[in-house]
């Protein structure tokens, strides 16, 4: 079947499918969403966590550094620092490899006098002082140094966060000297920052309290923004020194730095096994990562989501729009063409190159059925006649049908022969129709001869009779000759009623009449006739006057009609029962034989125009059907045309009964 | 038999035209018998010894009643008495060449003539002449 636009639209346009589309775009966005979002923040939580876990490791590994300079100084330098004499100290100092990451180391004496100051120190990767410079005092900034050395117990190492971002912030460790005096050993958080954050892999921002940063490694963050932009507030601060654990689940929170998003991690920074301070770790999220990551939060995200499904749906809607002034006009062009080939009555039928048959309509397959199977072989017979595909109306028979075929090659867009196109019409009955016609006239040729080779060879009888003729045989060829002449009239009567009933009816000459009588006088000049034939004729009429308008010619040639078939079909004889009767408002002629009757099949047929049965007689010998069919033709035409109807009764092999009803009154008004 | 006098059978169901063949024979003074369709030609062929006067030209109409005139026209060939006489088929249909062949060659007439009948004259003529024709081939 075709698929028709209409079911297009039904299946493609519905509206309420949009809805559902809608619908389950915004879930399925919203779930997709959801579990991207809830899988970017795992991992970013998860990359956090780990770059915390780095990050102290550096910083223990420094701090160590600081612990182990100091454990020197106080062991073996401490003599030497007593006694004010640095020299082997510096000497020690370059080349002990264990301080690496120390930027400055001070020692003061037990009034916190300066002793010693190394700043800027250089050192190898490995942890050999390549440089120094030697400070004559500490700068007042750095005086925090100082006062921190107090806080130092005897015997203690002690870590802590100095100095803010506006001087030099450091991470100091302390340790007391013997006999008096403190040994510090200091790490820029610059430095410090750096290293953790190249070790953990992400960006950090340190404080050392509630309130400003002092020290970040992201990028283009000077002293002065540290100051406007990284804040923590009191509750931060100490909730995380508290409880580690704090923030959200997956131990982040989110931070928005000059537009742009990040997430942080908040981490105690633990020096000596003393918190110092707090580290912030720091990641970037990407742009469509950070708008997914907002959005989550509903009604944010649904807002995000609804505007992802107008997206995704105004794109499919454009796309449909786009398409479908094509899928309809494909359609409809499809369904159009479909539509002629369905409904053409002769059948259509495309054949391969091979012979296959590629497409064939209704009426096609209908004409080349057998039964109920589809049989094109018959298409094989005009192949043959006609090998390149081109003729016109070659008949071929199939059974009792003649189809007319038509061919025409069918070209490929390249031009070569891609098969046929056949066109097939069943001209069974203008094939039959022309063989009766033939028939037809044929047979009007010889009735008419017959009663014309009577007429001249009296009349040339009366010419050239000569002496022998004498009156008798004078008068027996003029009366023949009339004879002849009037049965001639009658029969061209007939054919111009016929071709009168042929082209749209007959015009009857309407006299008020005795049927009664005209069928009594009729009967009398038919018993000669029909006592040849062995036909006993019964005539009854009640009442024996049955008087009516109708046209008496016509009249006449029907029952004559009714009666000559009689003659014919009861070559046996037997009696011919003919009565007339009167009802109120109709007269029933009714003419009965004892012939050899018409079969069941034929019955229906006999008052068709050429309808010629194929009766047999007792014996079974099929009886000698003269005419080409059109007696009871006429019959009909005639009872018809004064208002009447006509029927028949029969059973083979015991006789037919033909019923005329005809109204008293005649044919009514036209 | 003089040359003048033949004697005519006549197969014909046609009342006028039979009336007709009967009136030019009596005009001729030639007799005739006269049958009135294939059953009674039939009964007069299986006469084994037939009533004088034995038929010397016979005129058989091809569409009639009961065996068709051409099967007539056969059987009357295998007839002892009468197998050598002239035979003309008669028809009032168009016939085309081939079934004209066909009808005289199953029938074994000598002619086959179309209605409306040839005038009285020629149909002598032609009667005559096939009579002759065949008593030239049987002497």
């Amino acid at each position: 079947m075709p698929l028709g636009s209409s079911r297009l639209n039904a299946r493609i346009f519905r509206p309420y499918a949009v809805l559902w589309i809608v619908a389950a775009a915004i879930i399925g966005l919203f779930v997709l969403l959801r579990v991207v979002v809830d899988g970017l923040e795992n991992r970013l939580g998860a990359r956090l966590a780990d770059a915390s876990q780095q990050a102290q490791l550096e910083i223990d590994s420094l701090t160590s550094a600081h612990a182990a300079l100091l454990e020197w100084i106080v062991l073996d330098g401490a003599a030497y620092v007593r006694e004010a004499d640095l020299d082997p100290v510096l000497a020690h100092l370059m080349y002990n490899p264990t301080a690496s990451g120390i930027d400055r180391v001070v020692l003061l004496d037990q009034d916190r006098q300066l002793l010693l100051a190394l700043d800027a120190m250089t050192t190898l990767p490995g942890g050999r002082i390549i440089g120094y410079s030697q400070l004559d005092s500490l700068p007042s900034a750095d005086l925090s140094l100082a006062s921190f050395s107090r806080e130092t117990g005897s015997a203690g190492v002690l870590s802590a966060l100095v100095g803010s971002a506006d001087t030099q912030p450091y991470l100091v460790t302390a340790r007391a000297l013997p006999g008096g005096g403190t040994a510090l050993t200091a790490t820029t958080l610059e430095r410090l920052s750096t290293r953790v954050s190249e070790a953990s892999g992400v960006d950090l921002v340190i404080y050392n309290g509630p309130g400003y940063a002092v020290a970040s490694t992201l990028p283009g963050w000077g002293v002065e923004d540290l100051r406007g932009t990284f804040t923590v507030d009191a509750w931060t601060y100490f909730g995380v020194l508290a409880a580690p654990a704090r923030s959200n689940a997956n131990g982040t929170l989110p931070l928005e730095l000059n537009g742009r998003e990040y997430r942080v991690r908040y981490v105690p920074l633990v020096a000596q096994g003393r918190t110092v301070g707090l580290l912030g770790l720091i990641v970037p999220v990407r742009y469509a990562v950070a708008l997914a990551l907002t959005a989550s939060d509903t009604p944010l995200f649904l807002a995000f989501a609804f505007a992802a499904s107008l997206v995704v749906l105004g794109g499919v809607y454009i796309t449909v729009n786009l398409l479908r002034p094509v899928v309809t006009a494909l359609s409809e062009e499809y369904a159009k063409s479909s539509a002629i080939l369905t409904s053409i009555a002769d059948g259509v039928i495309v054949r391969g190159a091979d012979g296959s048959i590629v497409l064939a309509n209704e009426a096609a397959q209908t004409l080349l059925s057998v039964g109920h199977a589809f049989d094109p072989s018959p298409l094989d017979a005009f192949a043959a006649l006609c090998p390149d595909g081109e003729c016109a109306e070659i008949e071929v028979s199939i059974g009792s049908r003649v189809i007319s075929v038509s061919g025409a090659p069918l070209r490929s867009p390249e031009g070569g022969a891609s098969g046929t196109v056949l066109i097939l019409r069943d001209v069974t009955a203008r094939v039959l129709t022309e063989r009766t016609k033939d028939s037809f006239l044929s047979q009007i040729g010889h009735e008419l001869r017959t009663p014309l080779t009577g007429i001249l060879g009296f009349a040339d009888a009366l010419t050239r009779g000569g002496e022998r003729l004498n009156p008798e045989m004078r008068d027996r060829a003029v009366s023949a000759i009339a004879e002849q002449s009037n049965l001639l009239a009658e029969m061209i009567d007939r054919i111009i009623d016929l071709a009168a009933v042929e082209s749209g009816g007959l015009s009857l000459r309407l006299d008020e009449l005795d049927l009664a009588e005209l069928a009594g006088e009729l009967l009398a000049d038919w018993r000669g006739q029909l006592l040849d034939g062995g036909l006993a004729a019964h005539f009854s009429a009640e009442p024996p006057s049955i008087p009516l308008r109708g046209d008496r010619r016509r009249l006449r040639t029907a029952l004559d009609q009714l009666l000559n078939n009689a003659l014919r079909f009861s070559p046996d004889g037997g009696d011919l029962f003919v009565s007339v009767t009167a009802g109120e408002s109709f007269a029933t002629l009714r003419v009965q034989d004892s012939g050899v009757g018409i079969s069941a099949d034929d019955l229906p047929h006999v008052f068709e125009r050429f309808f010629r049965g194929e009766p047999l007689d007792r014996q079974g010998n099929p009886v000698d059907v003269r005419g080409v069919g059109q007696g009871l033709y006429l019959v009909r035409a005639i009872v018809q045309a004064h208002g009447g109807t006509v029927s028949v009764e029969s059973q083979p092999g015991v006789g037919s009964t033909f019923t005329l009803r005809l109204p008293l009154v005649g044919p009514s008004a036209p | 038999m003089g040359d003048g006098n033949l004697t005519w059978l006549i197969v014909e169901d046609d009342g006028a035209i039979q009336a007709v063949l009967e009136m030019m024979c009596d005009l001729w003074g030639n007799p005739h018998i006269t049958l009135k369709d294939g059953r009674q030609a039939m009964e007069y062929l299986s006469q084994p010894e037939l009533a004088a006067p034995l038929p010397d030209i016979a005129l058989i109409d091809i569409r009639i009643p009961g065996p068709w005139g051409h099967l007539v026209s056969a059987r009357l060939r295998q007839h002892p008495q009468i197998k050598d006489i002239g035979v003309i088929l008669m028809t009032a249909y168009e016939l085309e060449d081939k079934d004209e062949a066909q009808y005289l060659a199953e029938s074994g007439a000598d002619a086959l003539i179309h209605k409306p009948l040839p005038s009285m004259d020629e149909l002598y003529a032609l009667a005559h002449q096939v009579v002759e024709q065949r008593r030239g081939q049987s002497h």
